[in-house]
């Protein structure tokens, strides 16, 4: 393609020199849409099974529910919004958030809802943790959790390996 | 121009474009689109011999951009911020961060680690966005309309920015514009300080958005002062999952996770893209 075809928009009030609000030489984020790709999807379901911790066992369990072959000859760039729709109350202020990474909890246990990129797949994943300490023990929530979960998967490049929704503890 | 009086507007194939909610267009020359400056993959090892401890800050990227762009990362197990590359692990605390003079990864170097090297590994996505601009894009239609089974109408542009395409490829990826998919416009972006602890940002765009938010520091507020002029901003990379949102059809919310946002500053894009609804 020459690079002097195409299409170009300015910002609104700005002319083309000042600002771009569109050019088609740039690439953009771009999701096939097509029925039957399944690329972008609303699914609703529950955070998977319920996790038995104990501070006797420290350590990270985690259990996948539920796959998405993602059909990218590469790992492409996915989004994924948890959105809390049914909580029951032992979660209190739960419902309504939504995020790629859903967290709850704090010393000795938390859990999480993620989602991971693979070659072949995406994963929504249900993770939860204990740090040793005096006995206690603690049976998860976000498996009564109703979440809707809107996911889609890019035409664009996410990583060269398998990469999961970040953490940020802000 | 005060106000643009031409323009240009193309819904998803299938839309009837009188009845398009915004987050069914493909393009609409009124708003802004997330338009990529460059995404490629980095893998970039320094050597810190002789480094004292203190703030370091070592260019990853030049952006070529006048000002600090937004943008996105994924950073590889393999990177020096995972545990399992270190041998005192958790001892090294830092991110990439966009400067107006490129991509650095900035951190706080102990010279006592048992490490001489510092190597970022991932993807990298920049953003033709300068976040300390206050956008709002106007919202127009708040019905959704359905797809039509008989389109025929469409507009496509091939993206120059990726080789070994033609005109008759039928895969989105070949295409800077391409009516038969999605693409990702903006509603708002900015830069904002929490109020005693949340962001609260009214969007008015008509249903619940998705987002992207990004730690952002001024001059006063960077770890590396020098760096930066008195107008210019630091921006950490955008994440679609940094802190807790609630939203309603004209308000969005956030609030930390585990601690108080305090009166921390936050870079914000809030999408046309809404969470609740397919499409």
């Amino acid at each position: 393609m020459s690079r002097r075809t195409g299409i170009i928009a300015a910002v609104n009030g700005k002319t083309i020199r000042d600002e771009l609000a569109y050019s088609s030489e740039d690439t953009h984020l771009v999701i096939d849409s097509a029925p039957g790709k399944d690329r972008l999807k609303i699914l609703t379901m529950n955070g998977g099974t319920v996790i038995h911790l104990n501070t006797s066992s420290p350590g990270i369990q985690r259990i996948i529910f539920k796959t998405i072959p993602h059909k990218q000859r590469f790992i492409p760039r996915v989004s994924v919004r948890f959105l809390a729709r049914q909580v029951p109350a032992a979660i209190s202020g739960f419902e309504g958030q939504y995020s790629s990474y859903l967290y709850t909890g704090g010393i000795p246990f938390y859990e999480a809802i993620l989602f991971r990129v693979d070659k072949t797949n995406v994963y929504f994943i249900h993770e939860a943790g204990a740090i040793s300490g005096p006995a206690l023990a603690y049976d998860t929530l976000m498996q009564d959790i109703l979440f809707q979960i809107k996911y889609a998967i890019f035409e664009n490049e996410g990583m060269d390996e398998p990469y999961e929704s970040i953490f940020n503890a802000a | 121009m005060e106000n643009g009086r031409y323009g240009a507007v193309f819904s998803q194939q299938g839309i009837p474009i009188q009845r398009a909610n915004d987050y069914q267009k493909a393009m609409d020359s009124r708003w802004k689109f997330l338009n990529i400056h460059v995404e490629r993959y980095i893998d970039v090892t320094f050597n810190m011999t002789g480094h004292t401890t203190g703030w370091k800050r070592l260019k990853v990227y030049g952006h070529t951009l006048p000002y600090a762009p937004a943008f996105e990362v994924i950073l590889s197990s393999m990177s020096v911020s995972s545990d399992a590359f270190l041998t005192d692990p958790g001892k090294m605390s830092g991110n990439l961060r966009s400067f107006p003079d490129g991509i650095h990864y900035t951190f706080f170097w102990d010279s006592g680690f048992n490490t001489n090297t510092v190597r970022i590994k991932g993807f990298l996505r920049v953003f033709k966005l300068d976040l300390r601009e206050i956008y709002k894009a106007p919202s127009s239609v708040l019905t959704t309309a359905k797809p039509q089974p008989n389109a025929r109408y469409g507009a496509k542009f091939l993206d120059p920015n990726r080789g070994g395409t033609n005109i008759n490829d039928n895969t989105p990826r070949s295409y800077s514009l391409y009516t038969p998919a999605k693409q990702i416009s903006m509603h708002m972006h900015g830069t904002i300080k929490a109020v005693a602890g949340v962001v609260n940002l009214v969007h008015e765009v008509g249903y619940p958005p998705s987002y992207m938010l990004c730690s952002a520091y001024s001059k006063s507020e960077s770890a590396v002062p020098s760096a930066l002029q008195d107008d210019e901003l630091e921006f950490g990379p955008l994440f679609e999952s940094y802190a807790k949102a609630k939203a309603t059809a004209d308000t969005i919310l956030f609030q930390g996770v585990q601690t108080s946002l305090g009166t921390r500053r936050f870079g914000y894009v809030i999408l046309k893209d809404p969470v609740e609804i397919i499409g």
